[in-house]
C-alpha cells in the first residue's frame, strides 16, 4: 500500500517535470569597472577605499565609489538604489550605514534622487570591523524585478522590487585603496 | 423552441465568467504604468495658457533649457552641473475654491520617461496654494541632453484619485534648442 502510494506520488511528480531544481548561481564575476544591468540600474563600480567617516565620530568604513545611471523610465530615490547593492570583505558580509549614499556633486550641493538617464557618481558606505584593512572587496548587485500589476510599496520603490533570495546579477571584485579619512 | 438544457446554461454561464476575467486581465495588462492608471483626468494647454479646473488656475509662464545653473542663496552661490540638462519651468497657480496643494508635478517626454522635480532646487518642492491668490513657483527638471522635444509637465491638485483635476502643459520645447547658463536666486 506505502510503496503503490509513494510509486503514484513519483509517478506524479515525473510527469508534472520533478522537484524544482535549486537554482544555480549563475552570477557574474567581474572587476570594477565593467557595467552590470540591474535591470532598473546600470552600475560600474570604480573602486573602493577603507578608511574612517570624518562626519561620524571616526566610525571605520569601506566607501564604495559607483557610476551610476537609471534605466528606468521613472525618477528613483537614491534610498532605492541602496537595497540593491551589498558589500563583503571575504566571507564577510559588511553592514551598510544607514542613509550611507551620496551623489558626488558641487560642494555644497545633495540630491537624494537619480533621474532616469542621467549619469550620477556616488559613493555608498558600509561599516568596517576596525582591525579590517582589506586590499579587496566584492560588490554584490542584485537584479530588480518589475511587476507591472503592482501598485507599489511605501517606500519608493512602486513596482520595482529586488527579490531577497537567488544569487546577484554580478559580484564585482574591486580593489580598496587606504585613507586617512574620507 | 426548444428549451436549453440546465448544464448547457451553467456551462455558458461559466465559459462567459472566464472570457471576461481574461478580457480584465488583459485590458489592465495594456494599461500603462501604475501612476498612470489612477492619474486623474488632465485639461491640456502650452506655454501661457491659462488652465482651469474645479479648484485650480495654473500657468506655465515660462520653461526653458539651462545648463549650467547657478544658485544664489543667502549663504552661497554655487553651480549646478549636469551631465545631461536642466529644465526650468516657471509656474504661476491659484486654488479657486479652497486651499490646496500642487501634487504629482512630473514632467514627461516624449519617450515616455517621468522627472520628478530635482531636489538639487529646494525652493520649489511643495507650493501652497490658497484661494484667489496667485502663487509663483517654479521647478528644476534633469533629464537626458536631447530629449527635450515634447515635453510635458503635469500636475494636480486636491485630495483623492476621483476628486483630483489636473493640468499637463506642452513645454514647447524644440529638439534644436541650447541651454544657456541661467541665475536664480533662492531664499533656501
Amino acid at each position: 500500500m506505502a510503496a503503490g502510494l509513494a510509486g503514484a506520488a513519483l509517478a506524479a511528480l515525473a510527469a508534472f517535470g520533478g522537484l524544482s531544481p535549486v537554482s544555480p548561481d549563475l552570477a557574474a564575476t567581474v572587476t570594477s569597472g565593467t557595467p552590470v544591468d540591474q535591470g532598473r540600474f546600470s552600475v560600474t563600480v570604480l573602486g573602493a577605499e577603507a578608511g574612517r567617516d570624518s562626519a561620524s565620530a571616526d566610525t571605520p568604513v569601506l566607501v564604495v565609489t559607483m557610476r551610476v545611471t537609471n534605466t528606468g523610465r521613472e525618477t528613483a530615490p537614491l534610498t532605492a538604489f541602496e537595497r540593491g547593492v551589498g558589500a563583503r570583505v571575504g566571507g564577510r558580509w559588511l553592514r551598510p550605514v544607514p542613509f550611507g549614499s551620496r551623489l558626488e556633486l558641487s560642494e555644497g550641493e545633495t540630491s537624494t534622487q537619480l533621474q532616469p538617464g542621467v549619469p550620477v557618481r556616488l559613493t555608498k558606505a558600509f561599516h568596517r570591523p576596525e582591525a579590517l584593512w582589506p586590499s579587496e572587496a566584492t560588490v554584490e548587485l542584485r537584479g530588480w524585478e518589475y511587476d507591472r500589476g503592482s501598485f507599489g510599496d511605501v517606500d519608493g520603490g512602486g513596482p520595482w522590487s529586488v527579490p531577497d533570495s537567488g544569487p546577484p546579477v554580478a559580484r564585482v571584485r574591486t580593489p580598496v585603496t587606504m585613507a586617512g579619512t574620507t | 423552441m426548444t428549451a436549453v438544457p440546465r448544464w448547457a446554461r451553467l456551462a455558458g454561464a461559466v465559459v462567459l465568467t472566464l472570457v471576461l476575467l481574461a478580457a480584465a486581465v488583459w485590458l489592465h495588462g495594456r494599461l500603462r504604468m501604475p501612476l498612470q492608471r489612477q492619474a486623474p483626468l488632465a485639461v491640456r494647454g502650452t506655454v501661457n495658457d491659462q488652465l482651469q479646473t474645479r479648484n485650480l488656475r495654473f500657468t506655465v509662464t515660462r520653461a526653458r533649457l539651462v545648463k549650467p545653473l547657478t544658485l544664489k542663496t543667502p549663504r552661497a552661490t554655487s553651480r549646478l552641473e549636469t551631465p545631461g540638462v536642466f529644465v526650468l519651468v516657471e509656474v504661476n497657480a491659484m486654488a479657486l475654491s479652497e486651499p490646496t496643494s500642487l501634487a504629482a508635478i512630473v514632467l514627461t517626454t516624449a519617450d515616455g520617461h517621468r522627472y520628478q522635480p530635482s531636489d538639487r532646487l529646494r525652493d520649489a518642492t511643495s507650493a501652497r496654494l490658497d484661494p484667489l491668490l496667485t502663487t509663483r513657483t517654479r521647478y528644476l527638471f534633469e533629464i537626458p541632453a536631447g530629449s527635450q522635444a515634447g515635453a510635458r509637465l503635469s500636475t494636480s491638485a486636491g485630495q483623492g484619485a476621483l476628486l483630483r483635476a489636473g493640468v499637463d502643459v506642452d513645454l514647447e520645447l524644440g529638439a534644436a534648442d541650447r541651454p544657456r547658463p541661467v541665475t536664480v536666486r533662492s531664499p533656501r
